[in-house]
């Protein structure tokens, strides 16, 4: 048996997978005897999952080609997603600024020179307005990335459909809100472990009784994998932060079935190839189990892992960048093969700006191609059966599940993030693949290898200095013409309720009617809920 | 290898919390010989600028990934210059779009290194700098500039206070420091504080800092790491877990590699106590690496010594064993809210008697802090007078 398993991946070198994951030259069918069709693969649409969640997949509907969009002001991004929808996207992604991601003002002065840059910058339910002036929100899905303030702009958003006439039931889309993830890898927390994760099951809990059509989580490992990880390890750690999720839920007193069904996932879709197939293969696997297994789920919905793919942020460079498309198509064709339900293919510029029009457009022919001119999307799962698939799925799924097994150990998660075992993990895992780069046991074509200096520039999209300055004038104007009383009162009622434990989502709805700001109503969380200083795990 | 380590700071400036590249970077530099301090994430250019200065360090490295280096570096240089210390160079990396390098560099910085840099590179580059920097230093001491920095320490200047422990660390001898310092004519309460690896003495110590703000004191840290055998590089990441205070103007902090010495010290922890209580900060925390049984020697300057133990470590053995026990003036048992606790605290009592505190912390969640520093105050006031 090929069968290597071991919770901390080996070094990494030229017969290993990239996350160092031994490769043996040939795989035969003494690699997969333990493979029992019915109880682990089954036809797609059957428990356990692990070749897909829909019997016909892509023949009945392709996976949602959804690109991640936002920069500058509300009105510069609105007339970004107003062009999009024209081109016939249905769903919008919204991107966020790096002080809006942080729940900090415009005029904060740590927000100095992010104001606009990686996205859009919103400070009160005025900008919300603004983006989505002309577009109905009962006719789009509207997908946001947001986390340690993911209530608030939830709240904008249902602010926003209450002022529109539409009702909340009918409002659908994805908030990312998986705040577990930032203490592993992207570092966007702001309150402690566990307050930030009641947050999320206030959010869980509000959107099963109003918006049973809205996802309130997209529990993510794209960021995990982008920090450094191995394929293993973003598979564990992203499914044992949807395990606490489902856990605390049930512990608020949430029936498994009404709310797992609208948890879902956001995986990375890196270069290796088949290591990637085979970690979407076990992530459905496990998903089952677990929803089946350790919380007693019914509805086989509960039981789906249904998965938005982005391809590898972190495995594009800005040397010959047209390199970096090559890399985007084998990277989504993996996320296809995977079976995903939707698709952000990263633009060959991203590595070094936002993209321009030209990239982003080649991005999503990238995975036009795919879908419409390579047959892959025929048949379900093509890969199954392959004995080199199957082994890799079963040891990534053997990975995973002792990896959750030793944070089950620790205490659950929110001790394996207080005593640094996920970062410490996944830095450790960046350092040795660096390490694979710099002895050359792993190639990267045009920056360690086939190099050539004399490369022409490609075009840059550029983003100005006006921007901070005109948001910053247009969050003053809104802040003297509101009702200031009324901005008081909501902000006290935000800190009451969260440190009495109600529901702290009526409350925003409030503040954000109230056009109170993102940082003000951070502030009154943070009043009883506390900050995270970045020290403890450091 | 260097002659002398080079040492540098590594900073991420702004919201943006993509650490991968710094903290590679980190262990890449620590590996080829270097001594990094890490500040963490989420610094101002002011804070970062301090801690270049504090630390006196001989490479200032900013990591940046969201395009926001066109405006922070600027501000950073600006800060430099506040500082009185416009000469400690800057290198930058993360994402900087080609076309923006030469803006970079007119602006002051010295190294600009692309997504792409081999470690071999940066290690180069940075060294060679390094090297500069050392020449300038052993110029400017042989010209007489110590006197001046020597001078300046009793008003507390940040830049003076941090190339005089630069002039100890590079070797100064202790009849170079007789000669040179003044008699100490301040009050400061020398704290030790000790404990094994793993007990929490950083995050404690970050909010000590923190109470002791509040209660109007001025602290100063020297923060003693271990480097490596093999290559002689370390990386001090005192600073990242002391995060909550970093840009505070009464807080100075110094971080020290133990340079080859085997006990909790660096050969120069003692003459670097003699500067800092010369710069009048009221309390002076002594962080040692907390070898346990070999950190006696933090007595000579330090009282009280605190000793930091943690519920089910073997503590009960370590009771036992003649050393920092006998030289421990306050214990601290932190993450008191494992089980255990309350039996620790008897077996120090047991073992040790009862005439010394024992102060119960979670230093996580800042319990038992007020009181902790209340003892120390206490102490630090007693065996003054």
């Amino acid at each position: 048996m090929a069968e290597q398993i071991s919770t901390h991946p080996g070094e990494i070198g030229p017969n290993t997978t990239m996350s160092g994951r031994p490769v043996e030259t040939c795989y035969t069918p003494d690699d997969i005897v333990e493979l029992d069709y019915e109880t682990r693969l089954a036809d797609p649409g059957e428990f356990p999952f692990t070749r897909g969640v829909h019997k016909e997949m892509y023949r009945k509907r392709l996976w949602t080609m959804r690109q991640f969009a936002g920069f500058g002001s509300a009105r510069q991004t609105n007339e970004r997603f107003k062009f999009l929808l024209e081109r016939g996207q249905t769903g919008l992604s919204t991107a966020f600024d790096l002080p809006t991601l942080m729940g900090r003002d415009s005029d904060d002065q740590l927000s100095m020179g992010e104001v606009g840059r990686c996205g859009v910058a919103v400070d009160t339910l005025a900008d919300f307005e603004m983006l989505f002036d002309g577009i109905n929100l009962g006719d789009v899905s509207v997908s946001k990335t947001i986390n340690a303030p993911a209530a608030i702009l939830l709240a904008f958003y249902i602010a926003t459909a209450d002022k529109q006439g539409v009702p909340r039931n009918q409002l659908r889309g994805t908030c990312q809100n998986d705040i577990l993830k930032e203490f592993h890898a992207q570092n966007e927390f702001v309150f402690p472990p566990a307050e930030s994760v009641r947050l999320v099951v206030d959010t869980i809990e509000f959107c099963t009784k109003e918006m049973p059509q809205y996802n309130p989580v997209s529990i993510s490992g794209y960021h995990i994998r982008e920090a450094g990880s191995t394929a293993g390890q973003e598979l564990a750690f992203t499914l044992g932060d949807g395990l606490h999720y489902a856990q605390a839920s049930i512990e608020r007193g949430l029936d498994i079935d009404a709310f797992a069904p609208r948890l879902s996932f956001f995986f990375n879709s890196h270069n290796d190839f088949f290591e990637e197939i085979a970690k979407f293969r076990a992530a459905r696997r496990l998903w089952a189990h677990y929803m089946k297994e350790r919380f007693g789920a019914q509805n086989e919905r509960s039981m789906w892992l249904r998965f938005h793919a982005q391809t590898a942020g972190c495995s594009l460079y800005s040397k010959q960048p047209y390199v970096n498309l090559m890399r985007v198509a084998y990277q989504a064709m993996a996320a296809v093969m995977g079976g995903c339900q939707s698709l952000h293919t990263n633009s060959m510029d991203e590595t070094i700006c936002l993209p321009t029009e030209q990239a982003v457009t080649l991005a999503l022919r990238t995975q036009q191609v795919l879908a419409y001119e390579t047959g892959v999307t025929n048949t379900v799962d093509p890969l199954a059966g392959s004995y080199f698939v199957e082994s890799l799925t079963n040891q990534l799924e053997a990975e995973a599940r002792e990896y959750i097994d030793q944070i089950d150990e620790m205490g659950g998660m929110i001790a394996a993030i207080e005593n640094g075992y996920v970062r410490r993990e996944i830095a450790d895992a960046a350092y040795r693949y660096s390490q694979a780069v710099e002895r050359g046991d792993k190639k990267l074509v045009g920056v360690t290898d086939f190099v050539h200096e004399d490369e022409k520039p490609i075009d840059l999209l550029k983003i100005g200095n006006d921007t901070e300055s005109q948001v910053v004038e247009d969050l003053q104007k809104v802040k003297a013409r509101r009702d200031g009383a009324a901005v008081k009162t909501a902000l006290t009622r935000i800190t009451d309720d969260a440190r009495a434990d109600r529901n702290v989502m009526p409350a925003l709805i409030e503040g954000a009617k109230a056009y109170a700001t993102v940082g003000e109503m951070m502030a009154a969380l943070e009043e009883s809920l506390g900050r995270f200083d970045t020290g403890q795990i450091s | 290898m260097q002659e002398i380590p080079t040492r540098i700071l590594l900073a991420k400036i702004g919201l943006d919390g993509h650490d991968r590249g710094v903290k590679v970077l980190a262990r890449g530099l620590r590996d080829a010989g270097m001594e990094v301090i890490y500040t963490g994430l989420w610094q101002t250019p002011a804070s970062a600028a301090k801690a270049a200065v504090e630390e006196d360090v001989d490479v200032l490295g900013a990591s940046f990934h969201s395009a926001a280096h066109m405006t922070l570096v600027p501000v950073l240089m600006d800060e430099l210059k506040k500082l009185g210390r416009p000469d400690i160079p800057v290198a930058i990396g993360g994402i900087i779009p080609p076309d923006e390098v030469t803006p970079m560099k007119d602006a002051g910085v010295a190294l600009v290194f692309e997504t792409e840099c081999s470690m071999e590179q940066i290690v180069t580059e940075i060294n060679a700098l390094a090297t500069q920097v050392h020449k300038r230093r052993k110029t400017a001491i042989e010209n007489g500039d110590l006197d001046r920095w020597v001078e300046a320490l009793k008003e507390g200047d940040r830049a003076s206070v941090g190339r005089v422990l630069s002039w100890i660390e590079d070797g100064a001898t202790v009849d170079d420091l007789a000669r040179r310092l003044p008699p100490v004519d301040s009050k400061t309460i020398v704290v030790g504080m000790t404990g094994a690896p793993g007990v929490g003495k950083s995050t404690l110590i970050g909010r000590l800092l923190k109470e002791l703000r509040r209660r109007g004191k001025t602290v100063g840290v020297v923060a003693v790491d271990p480097v490596s055998p093999i290559t002689g590089g370390a990386l001090l990441g005192d600073r990242a877990r002391m995060t909550m205070n970093a840009g505070d103007e009464g807080v100075f902090l110094r971080s020290a590699a133990s340079r080859g010495e085997l006990g909790g010290l660096a050969p120069t922890t003692g003459a670097m106590v003699e500067v800092l209580r010369r710069s009048n900060v009221d309390v002076l925390l002594i962080e040692t690496v907390g070898a346990g049984q070999n950190d006696v020697t933090v007595r000579q300057w330090a009282s009280p010594v605190v000793l930091l133990l943690m519920p089910g470590a073997g503590d009960s053995l370590q009771l036992e064993k003649a050393g920092i026990t006998e030289v421990a003036d306050v214990f601290v048992i932190n993450k008191a809210d494992l089980p255990g606790a309350g039996k620790l605290e008897a077996q120090i009592t047991e073992t040790l008697g009862s005439a010394r505190p024992v102060v119960q912390t979670v230093a996580s969640h800042g319990q038992g802090i007020e009181e902790l520093a209340e003892v120390i105050l206490r102490h630090g006031g007693k065996s003054d007078t």
